[in-house]
């Protein structure tokens, strides 16, 4: 009458299978079908094979598409590679061995992500807040007017650190706490250190393509 | 079959071999923990092995599909990556409103008010005897008594001279009235004559000038010293 004792030691020994398989299965790699990867042309601003980890070339009928869709305005040779939805807070930032190059800055307030592109690629992203019901984020394209690191809301009485300004009414891209279920007065909200990174990164004078949001797209196809 | 002391005796798994290492109070407990841990395990071992995230790639991929984003289109990439639409009706917590600017300036600024403002009704003062008159207000002289303008209408022009000018006929039938002559203007008979007794003080207090400030400083000193001088010194 072992049957107790063997149970145990099955018990025991699956979880020890359990626990090698947790340390030697990979993590999960994408499942969506790669797009196929074309050697860049001599006249793209190509980048090193070392820097092309972790970002995912596009090909030239990606771009055809993307511009003819609206989804982007200009050429963009790579995108960086996350395959997962970022959560509240998280960003990527990836710009090594990017060129220096026009910076330029793609928000979509409908998926919620901000993108930060230069030379062509783009270098970070980010989930954003943005305006609420009543405050709502303008789209357009903009231009950014001011910089300021330590920037205090006037009239929120908020702090605004590593403001980059857009408008002049006040609408701008700063450090902000991203949480779920949050939103601005109209402002761009991104993760503190996103901020800080793109702050370094911007001038004054770059463009910042805001979307406008679904809704908002659906109403003015619709008119 | 030996039973475990204080317990019945369990056909096949009490009585065993096992059973025997662990304490028959612990053995529900050491079963429970070890069915616990490796569900646990198996369902981390589950998540790493990407199936649960493959799940979660197709969810993506569908949502793609539905928006009419392949999902190797540049907008499908930007989809895997979006947290989703944000519901609506969201709040602005991040920030709390405060009132204008122009109510937070400056607080303690009260707007000028009128002096007889808070006047209501105040009864007249009869003029007392012993309050003297502030202004002497001189009646116009009747105008019986202002003695008539000699004016004479001289028609050569000439001017009589004395201290009344001639009035300069004009052959269009014009009057020229010469400049009065030079001196003290005076004022139209009909109206009263308000004449300042004391000159320099319209009537409102001034605000004291810098010397009459400093003679009252330098009256405490005085007076501080006369004391300090009067009062008894102290022994040593």
């Amino acid at each position: 009458m072992k049957t107790g004792g063997i149970l145990i030691v099955g018990l025991l020994l699956a979880a020890a299978v359990a626990a090698g398989a947790m340390v030697f299965i990979p993590q999960p790699s994408s499942h969506v079908p790669t797009p196929e990867k074309k050697p860049a042309r001599a006249d793209e601003q190509s980048i090193p094979a070392q820097a092309s980890k972790g970002r995912q070339s596009l090909s030239k009928a990606q771009q055809t598409e993307a511009i003819a869709k609206g989804t982007l305005d200009r050429p963009v040779q790579s995108l960086l590679d996350v395959r997962a939805p970022l959560h509240f807070g998280e960003y990527e930032w990836n710009d090594r061995a990017i060129p220096a190059g026009p910076t330029w800055v793609r928000i979509d307030v409908g998926s919620q992500i901000i993108s930060v592109f230069r030379a062509g690629h783009e270098i970070g992203t980010a989930v954003i807040v943005y305006g609420g019901d009543n405050k709502e984020t303008p789209s357009g394209k903009f231009h950014i007017l001011a910089k300021v690191r330590d920037h205090r809301s006037s009239i929120y009485d908020a702090a605004m650190p590593y403001t980059l300004q857009l408008t002049g009414d006040g609408v701008a891209i700063h450090g902000s706490t991203v949480r779920s279920g949050a939103a601005t007065h109209g402002c761009i909200g991104v993760p503190l250190e996103f901020a800080k990174r793109l702050f370094d990164q911007a001038k004054v004078g770059d463009e910042v393509v805001i979307l406008p949001a679904p809704m908002e797209a659906r109403a003015q196809h619709a008119s | 079959m030996a039973a475990t002391a204080g317990l019945p005796a369990r056909p096949g798994f009490a009585s065993s071999g096992a059973g025997a290492w662990i304490a028959a109070r612990w053995r529900p407990v050491v079963a429970v923990a070890l069915i616990l841990g490796v569900a646990a395990a198996l369902g981390i071992a589950t998540y790493r092995s990407g199936w649960l995230p493959q799940r979660a790639g197709d969810a993506a991929n569908r949502m793609a599909q539905k928006l009419g984003q392949g999902a190797s289109s540049v907008a499908g990439l930007f989809n895997l990556r979006s947290p989703g639409e944000r519901a609506s009706g969201a709040l602005a917590r991040l920030k709390v409103k405060l009132p204008p600017l122009h109510q937070r300036a400056l607080p303690k600024v009260r707007r000028p008010v009128s002096p007889l403002a808070g006047v209501v009704a105040a009864p007249p003062v009869p003029p007392a005897a012993s309050v003297p008159p502030l202004y002497n207000i001189v009646a116009p002289p009747p105008k019986s008594a202002v003695p008539a303008l000699p004016v004479a209408l001289t028609p050569s022009g000439g001017a009589p001279g004395g201290v009344f000018p001639a009035i300069t006929p004009l052959p269009g039938g014009g009057v020229i009235v010469p400049p009065p002559a030079i001196g003290p203007p005076s004022p139209p008979p009909d109206v009263p004559v308000v004449v300042p007794l004391i000159p320099g003080t319209p009537g409102i207090p001034g605000v004291p000038e810098p010397a009459t400030w400093a003679m009252m400083l330098l009256g405490f000193v005085l007076i501080g010293c006369a004391v300090r001088r009067q009062s008894p010194s102290f022994s040593r």
